[in-house]
């Protein structure tokens, strides 16, 4: 599988463009909707968003015409909204090409690379990007099996069989049954 | 090792050495600018320095059309737009700053204003929001730290919603520096040891952090070098030229090296302490040094090992068996750390810096949120914060 996404990161036919879009979209679809359900079942992800008001929104899109992940906050939660950017946002962040965004959702790149390495601007505060980008660390390291969220997360947590399970929860509540 | 990718951008031209200054009114003309504002201090004014960089415009075409010389400590919104209103009134065409950091933020922020055509700086804050080629800047910096002349983010206090604004853009970058030696002179002992240890802070974290790359590495390892070899006799004799040539070089140097690689948990902290407890930023920068480095050691021992050679030279370094180099590195920071401290009183502790325990808290849930925390090598908690907090103490 990860050779798969390397040989594609690699490619610059028109397929591979479509097929990296349509990746990242299918990957910021899946994304969004575990974000969402930990944003109210994770007590960790929970206390990041807390103090962000209600109706607080944020996309994040790839640059120039790739799809978006868009949240809003509504209550205890930060909704999905879908994978098109907003007409109005608190805080927007712009990965700067397909190629970047389609190596951090096939978890080749984690997010404190694509920061360091300037792939991606942020517009808004810099304080509220940084709880996005844990957030995103928490889901990725659910979503993602340890063999590939290595790559992605500076700390992968140790196996269990208590982790395990919630992985499947998240995974079957939050990304198959949106509960 | 080289990273997979790296992007590294310094056009700022530097003109640095004996009378730097007179080559100023050339520059300009090159620029097609005549009539300069200059962005300076109180500070400034009474040491004498702005006396100096006026001289250096005798028989030029140059007029300086407006100087501004109440520059606080912190750049505010309020100073940028007061800035701006004397630009536009005395139809200037460009930017002298003359000083440290808050200065030479200043100076970023009323050409962000002047140069964008805007009457709100905060339509543009965040990463790459600048669109439109900014007017000459030129920076003399009057301190050996920040490294600000050769980085492209400014900071500058809203102080009406009590938030700091940061931008950052390639865009901002000067586009001439300065080093003139006569202008660090009058740096008290102080200052001198903390914007050292500050400098010194950027080049270690630049050669340790997510983004280091070849050219920052040579950026950051000559300006170790120069620290280490300068710092503590330019803090015991201040009037040393040479010493202190080497301590403005290695500042830019090391700003050159950060501005391109980032920064890690010692400034996200250091950033912390500041808004907390106002700890002066190379004060918290010396304190919190070894102590980060402590807790990246697991991550960064052969990073650390490799840093003995221009911290202590050739001879000790070879004299250092390798399994105790990374070690040896802390402890010479540590030592010189002491020596700082009984030549020139700069704490080694938070509790000297006037930081207190019930802070820890407010400091840690700043410090968690800090852009810097992002490319430190390991991953941070609020509870390793606190931690470090406690070891520094």
């Amino acid at each position: 599988m990860t050779n798969l996404f390397t040989t594609l990161s690699n490619g610059f036919s028109p397929v591979s463009l479509l097929t990296k879009k349509a990746v990242v979209k299918t990957g910021f679809f899946a994304l969004g909707r575990v974000l969402e359900y930990l944003s109210y079942a994770d007590e960790s992800i929970k206390a990041e968003h807390e103090n962000w008001p209600e109706g607080y929104k944020f996309y994040m899109k790839v640059l120039p015409k790739g799809p978006s992940l868009s949240m809003e906050k509504k209550g205890e939660k930060m909704v999905f909204l879908g994978t098109k950017e907003l007409d109005k946002a608190d805080m927007v962040v712009e990965v700067k090409n397909i190629d970047t965004a389609f190596k951090m959702i096939t978890a080749q790149l984690g997010a404190h690379h694509v920061y360091a390495q300037h792939k991606i601007g942020v517009i808004g505060n810099v304080s509220d990007s940084m709880k996005l980008i844990r957030m995103i660390y928490a889901a990725e390291d659910y979503m993602f099996p340890p063999v590939m969220s290595k790559n992605v997360l500076k700390n992968v947590e140790d196996f269990s069989v208590q982790r395990l399970i919630k992985r499947f929860r998240v995974l079957i509540f939050g990304l198959v049954l949106k509960k | 090792m080289l990273p997979e990718y790296y992007e590294f951008y310094n056009p700022v031209k530097i003109n640095a050495g004996e009378q730097a200054l007179e080559t100023m009114a050339y520059e300009l003309g090159l620029m097609g600018a005549k009539n300069p504002i200059i962005i300076t201090d109180k500070g400034i004014v009474a040491a004498g320095l702005l006396k100096i960089v006026l001289n250096s415009f005798a028989d030029s075409e140059i007029k300086i059309n407006a100087i501004f010389e109440e520059t606080p400590p912190d750049s505010s919104l309020e100073v940028v737009n007061q800035i701006v209103s004397l630009f536009y009134k005395n139809s200037c065409d460009s930017i002298i700053a003359i000083g440290g950091g808050s200065v030479i933020d200043t100076a970023k922020g009323v050409n962000i204003v002047v140069s964008e055509g805007t009457n709100d700086i905060r339509l543009f804050m965040g990463a790459d929001r600048l669109k439109t080629p900014q007017k000459p800047l030129i920076v003399v910096p009057t301190t050996a730290g920040t490294g600000s002349e050769v980085t492209l983010v400014a900071v500058i206090s809203d102080v009406q919603n009590n938030v700091k604004l940061p931008f950052t853009s390639n865009l901002l970058l000067p586009r001439l520096a300065i080093l003139d030696p006569r202008m660090t002179m009058s740096l008290p002992a102080k200052i001198t040891a903390a914007t050292g240890m500050d400098a010194l802070t950027h080049a270690v974290e630049a050669y340790t952090c997510l983004q280091k790359n070849p050219l920052s590495d040579a950026h950051a390892w000559m300006a170790i070098k120069l620290i280490s070899e300068n710092l503590l006799a330019t803090v015991k004799n201040g009037s040393n030229k040479q010493t202190r040539f080497a301590l403005a070089n290695a500042s830019m140097m090391a700003g050159a090296a950060f501005s391109n690689s980032m920064v890690g948990a010692v400034h996200a902290i250091g950033h912390a302490c500041g808004a907390v407890a106002h700890v002066p930023h190379g004060v918290a920068m010396s304190i919190l040094l070894p102590y980060v480095m402590e807790f990246n050691f697991d991550k960064l021992e052969q990073l650390y090992a490799e840093l003995l050679l221009p911290l202590v030279g050739a001879e000790k370094y070879a004299k250092t068996f390798s399994s105790q180099r990374a070690r040896a590195s802390i402890a010479y920071i540590r030592d010189l750390k002491a020596q700082l401290y009984e030549a020139a009183a700069l704490p080694v502790t938070l509790s000297q810096a006037g930081i207190k325990k019930e802070q820890f808290e407010m400091i840690s849930n700043k410090a968690i949120d800090d852009g810097a925390i992002l490319p430190n090598p390991k991953e941070v908690t609020k509870q390793d914060i606190l931690q470090i907090l406690e070891n520094a103490f």
